[in-house]
């Protein structure tokens, strides 16, 4: 079920809602079952055959995580260590199920293309959400083995994985974010100011959705379509296309982590902050601490800290964070150009980690106190950030080298002096601007929801009256959002489904 | 009480803060047509203003104004021998191209030396065009026509198409008859002063029943694309069999005997039918569309008519550039560039036949 659609607004949600509550004055334990089961049915109306494969795996790691927990807190240091080993088993098991699924296809296809033998293994399909459910658990493992999972019980453990605000595309939990907040009981029953305030948290990542990423999308599919199919765009579409897409990708993304949001408050549940305006960063390290937060924080966590992170010399640590950024990058999906996007981004952070080092903490420090240094180091950033995303897009190599070639103008005599792509897309170039100068201001200069949510939850809890009045215009603003995604000709999932 | 009050003007102030939007932003409004000319030709007020935008996200929108007779147009029309008058559907009025682009516009600039009156009005057929072609030759002294048709045309001319705007044949007996569109309720008179109502009506097109089976269908995880837009003209690509050729034979007989009978009575000049093509093809020869089409192209030419098929054009144009001739992927109106090259192609056999 989409979050933007009716059945989902209009039905699921509800029912869901009311039931959950329901059962919460009966017992807690119940409302978790009722919710977990929900969550499943959410899984289950797109893929139910792919709801089994969930389960088991929610099985499998819950009864890992505790046989791993008990071996951890064992004070005799040879069981400790067996710990170590059904963790590494586990990991192993679950990067093995994700690889299956998620990296077969590419596999054969490389395989293929490297010995010359055609392999036919028939096409994967990929269980949508399993990268998300996968870390996910993966994480609870490592947790785990590290002594700081205390409570086990498979119901809440399963609420923890399925609940179904982030269950398809994140953010990516801890244990330890989720299970206080089940054990607390002042969770289960209804609390208007949170309902509203989850509301309007909603209507506002809908609207991001709905309007802002699927309104300036057509700019880049066009573009980046024609590219991949071998025709070389204008150079300035190539510009409008990236930059398009830069803008989409925040809005689809930042509107689906704030509707998991607002969706998670309704039930009184916090779920934490994915993105804080990213593209407001004046360095790369800065955009990684500030996009797809949780992500970044379990690569960083679980993989660069694992790795050495820098604690073993600048050369370990730039190849720690190249490793990392490879991974990151093919944890998004199957293919080189998702490689190549990691691999940029790792090369970026290695220059700025060298700059740093070479200049010194305290004169970048200095330095950013300037005004224009600022403002040259958030362009130099976001040209950096719009380059690489061209990879993330593309769905060819020779798609982005195409749109490379005619964002740096080396085309020559074969670039187009008309912008065709857009043409033939029925779209205009001046258009097409004008959706990225309001959407790119939005992005990098208003407040974002972040702030705003929090704002607005202060606000109703601390109110006395006017709770319903913005209750009802954020129900409205959700209803007629919700209209026109149903009643326009096409609707589109969100792009991290994919993933 | 007080939380029904809350509710009420939540709901309220969501509506006027719509409304307020909806009105900063290019939304259609009410275009007012009605039967002010003619009683059997549709038409704007007289200096009508009104934005036209199409979609969710308001593409391609203009500011249009109606003439003195209510056509979209930047000239008035009046009585001139010497006028060439363009006569068609929303492919003539072409509201979502800048008014330079539009064919009244760009065939003036060839033809030069003469008025061109376009008389476009949209979702009309063959024989609303016929009585276009009879007001413009008794009102405004006009002798040379220029029809653009599509293939859609012929079947259009039947009532309860949803193309006819008064004169239209009865489908089963194939009979003349007159078709007017109803008179606006009084809801709907106040309703289409307001943005809000536009959007939904006319962006995005809401209708109860279509909105109930999307509503609640199970989507894939990669949403739903089974509504790929609506093509100006959609045409039915099923292979015809010999009895569904038969009667579009009939039906295309007839439509050509009520136009070529309207042409004859009334046009003392030339009279030229240019056929639009497909861009790129789409539908095969020998569907009744076509075949329709093909024959009613037939009966104009051996009644004297001037025919140019605008399928050449588009080929040699596709044989040198990639570049499209529609407005987008999901509208199949000509766009400006394809304007030029249909325009070019009247004004050229336009200017030949007057040699």
């Amino acid at each position: 079920m989409l979050f933007t659609s009716a059945v989902f607004v209009l039905c699921f949600l509800p029912v869901t809602w009311a039931g959950f509550f329901a059962f919460g004055r009966w017992s807690p334990r119940s409302a978790i079952a009722w919710l977990f089961f929900a969550s499943v049915f959410f899984y289950g109306w797109w893929m139910p055959e792919f709801t089994l494969l969930l389960l088991v795996s929610i099985a499998f790691n819950f009864s890992l995580g505790r046989r791993i927990s008990a071996l951890a807190m064992n004070v005799d240091s040879k069981v400790a260590l067996r710990s170590k080993g059904w963790l590494i088993a586990g990991i192993a098991l679950n990067l093995g199920l994700l690889g299956y699924y998620k990296y077969a296809n590419f596999f054969i296809d490389n395989l293929s293309l490297a010995t010359g033998v055609n392999v036919d293994l028939g096409r994967v399909t990929l269980p949508i959400g399993i990268s998300f459910y996968t870390f996910t658990q993966i994480a609870f493992l490592v947790d785990c083995h590290r002594a700081k999972v205390r409570e086990y019980s498979f119901v809440p453990y399963g609420l923890f994985v399925t609940f179904f605000p982030h269950l398809i595309a994140g953010p990516v939990l801890h244990h330890g974010q989720m299970m206080p907040q089940f054990a607390d009981a002042s969770v289960f029953s209804p609390k208007p100011a949170r309902l509203v305030a989850g509301l309007a948290i909603f209507a506002c990542g809908l609207f991001k959705k709905i309007v802002l990423a699927d309104g300036i999308a057509p700019y880049a599919d066009a573009v980046f379509k024609g590219a991949d199919s071998g025709v070389l765009p204008a150079t300035g579409e190539g510009w409008l296309a990236a930059v398009a897409y830069t803008l989409q990708l925040y809005f689809d993304f930042s509107g689906y982590s704030d509707m998991a949001i607002g969706l998670s408050l309704m039930f009184n549940i916090k779920l934490p902050y994915n993105f804080n305006s990213p593209y407001r960063s004046s360095n790369i390290s800065e955009f990684w601490r500030r996009w797809h937060i949780s992500l970044s924080t379990f690569l960083r966590d679980y993989l660069y800290i694992s790795l050495g992170g820098n604690r073993r010399g600048p050369t370990r640590q730039q190849m720690n964070l190249m490793t990392t950024m490879v991974l990151g990058g093919l944890w998004h999906g199957a293919s080189w150009s998702f490689v190549l996007w990691g691999t940029l981004h790792g090369v970026y952070l290695v220059i700025n980690h060298t700059y740093r080092q070479i200049v010194g903490a305290e004169r970048c420090q200095r330095w950013a106190s300037r005004r224009t240094y600022r403002v040259l180091s958030w362009g130099l950033t976001m040209l950096a950030v719009v380059v690489a995303w061209v990879f993330f897009r593309a769905e060819t190599l020779s798609g982005a080298w195409l749109m490379l070639q005619a964002m740096g103008a080396v085309a020559g005599d074969q670039s187009p002096a008309a912008p065709q792509l857009l043409w033939n897309g029925g779209l205009s170039m001046q258009r097409g601007w004008l959706w990225c100068l309001v959407l790119g201001g939005m992005a990098a200069l208003a407040p974002n929801s972040n702030v705003l949510g929090a704002r607005f939850l202060a606000w109703c809890e601390e109110a006395r009256s006017g709770v319903i009045f913005f209750g009802t215009v954020s129900a409205s603003a959700v209803l007629f959002l919700v209209l026109m995604n149903t009643a326009r000709d096409g609707t589109s999932a969100f792009i991290y489904f994919n993933f | 009480m007080r939380r029904s009050l809350e509710v009420c003007s939540g709901f309220l102030v969501f509506l006027i803060g719509m409304e307020l939007l909806l009105r900063l932003l290019p939304t259609s409004t009410a275009s007012l047509t009605g039967y002010y000319i003619d009683p059997d030709i549709l038409t704007y007020p007289s200096g009508h203003r009104w934005t036209a935008s199409t979609g969710w996200d308001m593409r391609n929108a203009q500011r249009l104004s109606a003439n003195n007779l209510g056509f979209v147009s930047d000239i008035d029309f009046i009585a001139d021998p010497q006028a060439v008058v363009l006569v068609g559907d929303s492919y003539i009025e072409a509201s979502m191209l800048p008014a330079a682009s539009r064919p009244g516009a760009q065939l003036q600039r060839q033809l030069v030396d003469r008025p061109v009156y376009a008389m476009g009005s949209p979702g009309t057929a063959l024989l609303d065009y016929a009585e276009r072609i009879r007001y413009a030759a008794t009102r405004l002294q006009a002798q040379n026509f220029i029809v653009l048709m599509e293939p859609g045309d012929v079947e259009q001319s039947l009532c309860g198409s949803g193309n006819v705007h008064s004169i239209c044949l009865d489908p089963v007996s194939l009979t003349r008859q007159r078709q007017r569109l109803a008179e606006a309720s009084t809801a709907k008179k106040w309703l289409r002063h307001s943005a809000l109502a536009q959007y939904l009506v006319s962006q995005l097109k809401v209708e109860p029943a279509k909105l109930w089976a999307t509503a609640f269908r199970r989507d894939t995880p990669h949403g739903s694309e089974s509504e790929q837009g609506t093509t100006a003209h959609t045409l039915p690509a099923a292979p015809a069999t010999a009895a569904d050729l038969a009667a579009e034979r009939r039906t295309a007989d007839r439509v050509a005997d009520e136009f070529l009978r309207v042409v004859h009575e009334h046009a003392r000049g030339r009279v030229m039918i240019v056929v639009d093509g497909q861009r790129p093809p789409t539908v095969q020869r020998g569907t009744s569309t076509l075949a329709a089409s093909d024959w009613f192209v037939r009966r104009a030419r051996e009644a004297g008519l001037t025919v140019v098929e605008l399928d050449g054009v588009y080929v040699t144009h596709r044989s040198v550039s990639e570049m499209s001739l529609s407005v987008s992927p999901s509208d199949g109106h000509l766009n400006a560039l394809g304007v030029a090259l249909a325009t070019r192609a009247m004004s050229d056999e336009f200017n030949r036949s007057k040699r």
